[in-house]
């Protein structure tokens, strides 16, 4: 393999980390507050990538497409508040088959409400032109859009870090993680946090779901596929962890674009072998804690 | 998603966490397996007809252009008095292009719907396992959009009829057009089901066998619906071809178009050349972002063909669904016609005597005089070819300049080779 080669394939990979990392951070980000394990956390992300295609089509000139993905993730923030002030809320003390009925129930209506909203058809949108082609990068060429993608997720692990660790949300958050029964009893609302906590783990799938909407064909299924990724990508960076996340992102997209190069018959497996080799090393994961 | 269940075996002692994970994992899958259903008998003065066909996923554009044309096509046959003086009642579900669910979908249409005539879909593995059921409850079949070469010659029943190209058509045609252009370095990439093994293969013998100087630097299957094609671009582009021969098609060559110019392997003065299957579907989602000057293949564009047929179907369909129709419902309307066809010439709807009727004969289509043969049922179409650009007069990127017409003919297996082939095994 030529070094050209090798470092195209860096970048593929890690541009399927950043898609990864988006939606695995609100994953675990919301487990590790909120201890729900939310299966139709992909279906959030299809959401943002059918209202960025749907927006986009309604907008004209260069910002169009920063509206559009801006819009777009926003929006379903709004939709993950609502949903966790009228169902979510409802099943904190459940266990958690409950919680994985109700929020795989999600899966099914909110899929239902796209395919009568936006039709089952694929749908595609433009990037901007400085997006939609290649960057010469000493001999390598690479793709403007994963340079994209992975700056988009740097921006995002960037600001919550600092909203974690710099903020008095941030420490909330933490807190709620911690022990939220003496949060509670320390005069904090935490039902209002966790509406908060989800709102930003919707955001991020939103996002992540806006920016890959001019990258590859909007349609339904496109939910199923990711959150198999992305839970992988929690299991194996350790749920609750932001930081495992992160590294189990960057595992992960490494492995998927190297193992395709490499062997594409298996580009199906690579993923489920890496969850394989952690968890006999780490049963909870890179970063995991056992489960409380 | 065969693989969500390997998350079992991954852990080698899963916390409380990770097996519920799994069983998440597991009912994603179960998803996977849903459909719609809708009830309608036939009875008094109605039969009924069904179509199983992919209204959802990759497929779904396909899917949704040959429902508008078979109801276009049974709302003519209706208006026009119906087939031997009955309605024709039609039944339309998402097989989502899964064998098991159009497996299933059939087996209750013929037994709890009696259906008639079964229209097939869009996946050919679907239609294989479709054409075991019809075989055993003895239904006429028709095939326009699916179209392994497996369905008329190896797995070939006399209730099957095809109206489009299969595989080995389609492969062999444009080998035939490939062989004669200047690039001998191909590069194969194709979705890994039945349908892009099966037409890869074809495209592959005949090139090799017309121009025995081509290398093929390299071959890759994508999984079917792939959001991701990067490594395969990379592939590609260290393999350095001087042409890429792609059977992706619909929202997956739209995903790698877009993923291929981001890398600059598509849209370079020093790109390799291309060659697709662009159906009118792609050419209109695709617009002014389509690949101009590369080689394309269809299997029935309406700008192609000029028929006084298709003049009048193309008014039709854009009267009702106000966009021009594409592969997909020209070849799905060709098929309704044709059995209703068959059904006038038997004078009856008793499937053994329809499939008489329409063995050898020649048809009236969309696409002109043409004829079913009876030694595997499918009909001598042509393939379409020519080359990508912008076309004012449609409104989006074509190859209406430059099409020729590769006679159906020229493209089938002989009767000999159909024989030999069936007894191969």
């Amino acid at each position: 393999m030529s070094l050209s080669t090798f470092f195209v394939l860096v970048v593929s990979g890690l541009s399927g980390a950043a898609i990864l990392f988006l939606i695995g951070a609100g994953l675990t980000l919301v487990f590790g507050a909120l201890r729900v394990i939310n299966l139709a956390h992909g279906t959030l992300y299809m959401l943002g990538a059918f209202f960025a295609v749907s927006i986009a089509a309604r907008l004209t000139g260069p910002a169009g497409f920063w509206i559009a993905m801006l819009a777009a993730a926003a929006a379903v923030g709004g939709a993950g508040g609502l949903i966790e002030v009228a169902i979510l809320r409802r099943l904190y003390r459940r266990d958690h088959l409950m919680q994985l009925l109700a929020t795989f129930s999600l899966i099914l209506v909110i899929g239902g409400i796209v395919r009568v909203a936006f039709g089952a058809d694929y749908h595609r949108a433009d990037a901007p032109d400085y997006l939609s082609g290649s960057l010469s990068i000493g001999s390598s060429t690479v793709s403007a859009y994963q340079l994209f993608l992975i700056g988009v997720a740097i921006a995002v692990a960037i600001t919550l870090w600092l909203t974690i660790y710099r903020t008095d949300l941030g420490r909330l958050i933490r807190a709620a993680v911690a022990d939220p029964e003496l949060l509670a009893l320390s005069g904090v609302n935490v039902p209002v946090l966790f509406t908060g906590v989800f709102v930003i783990g919707a955001t991020l799938a939103g996002l992540g779901g806006a920016s890959i909407a001019a990258y590859q064909t909007v349609k339904l299924g496109i939910d199923a596929d990711i959150v198999v990724q992305a839970f992988a990508v929690t299991i194996i960076g350790g749920l609750g962890s932001l930081g495992g996340a992160l590294i189990g992102a960057v595992i992960v997209g490494l492995v998927q674009s190297f193992g395709t190069y490499w062997e594409p018959k298996w580009q199906l497996a690579f993923i489920f072998l890496v969850m394989a080799v952690v968890l006999a090393v780490r049963p909870s994961g890179l970063f995991g804690e056992p489960e409380r | 998603m065969q693989h969500a269940t390997r998350t079992d075996h991954g852990s080698a002692r899963p916390s409380k966490v990770v097996g519920l994970s799994a069983m998440a994992l597991a009912l994603l899958a179960a998803a996977c397996g849903s459909s719609s259903s809708s009830g309608g008998a036939g009875s008094g003065g109605s039969v009924t007809v069904a179509m199983n066909t992919t209204l959802s996923g990759s497929f779904a554009s396909f899917g949704l252009a040959n429902q508008n044309a078979v109801r276009l096509a049974v709302d003519q046959i209706n208006g026009s008095g119906g087939l031997l003086g009955k309605q024709v009642k039609l039944e339309i579900k998402d097989d989502s292009a899964k064998p098991d669910v159009a497996t299933e979908l059939t087996r209750t249409e013929i037994l709890d719907d009696h259906i008639v005539a079964l229209f097939g879909g869009v996946s050919s593995s679907a239609a294989l396992a479709e054409q075991t059921v019809i075989a055993k409850y003895k239904v006429p079949f028709f095939l326009h959009t699916s179209n392994t070469d497996q369905l008329t010659v190896k797995k070939f029943n006399k209730y099957t009829f095809s109206v489009v190209p299969n595989t080995g058509m389609e492969g062999r045609a444009n080998a035939i057009t490939a062989a004669k252009l200047p690039y001998s370095r191909y590069y194969l990439i194709g979705p890994d089901y039945e349908f892009g093994h099966s037409q890869l293969t074809a495209f592959k013998t005949k090139l090799q066998e017309l121009k025995p100087d081509v290398t093929i630097v390299g071959e890759d299957y994508p999984k079917l619906g792939a959001t991701d094609f990067s490594s395969f671009i990379t592939k590609i582009q260290a393999a350095n071809p001087e042409i890429v021969y792609s059977a992706e098609f619909a929202g997956d060559l739209i995903t790698f178009l877009t993923q291929a110019k981001s890398a600059g392997l598509v849209g370079k003065d020093t790109s390799p050349k291309l060659i697709g299957l662009f159906d009118v579907d792609t050419l209109r989602n695709l617009g002014s972002g389509a690949p101009n000057g590369a080689f394309a293949y269809g299997r029935a564009p309406f700008f192609a063909i000029k028929t006084a047929k298709m003049d009048t179907f193309v008014s039709a369909f854009k009267a009702q669904y106000n966009v021009a129709p594409s592969d997909w419902a020209v070849m799905a309307y060709d098929a309704v016609n044709l059995w209703a066809e068959g059904v006038k010439k038997a004078g009856t709807f008793d499937a053994e005597k329809v499939a008489d009727a329409l063995s050898g004969t020649t048809f009236d289509s969309v696409r002109g005089q043409l004829t079913i043969r009876a030694i595997d049922h499918q009909l001598n179409c042509s393939e379409y070819e020519g080359v990508l650009a912008a076309d004012t007069k449609v409104g989006f990127s074509t190859f209406s300049a430059t099409a020729v017409s590769l006679n159906g003919n020229d493209l089938l297996l002989t009767p000999d080779q159909v024989t030999a082939a069936r007894s191969s095994g």
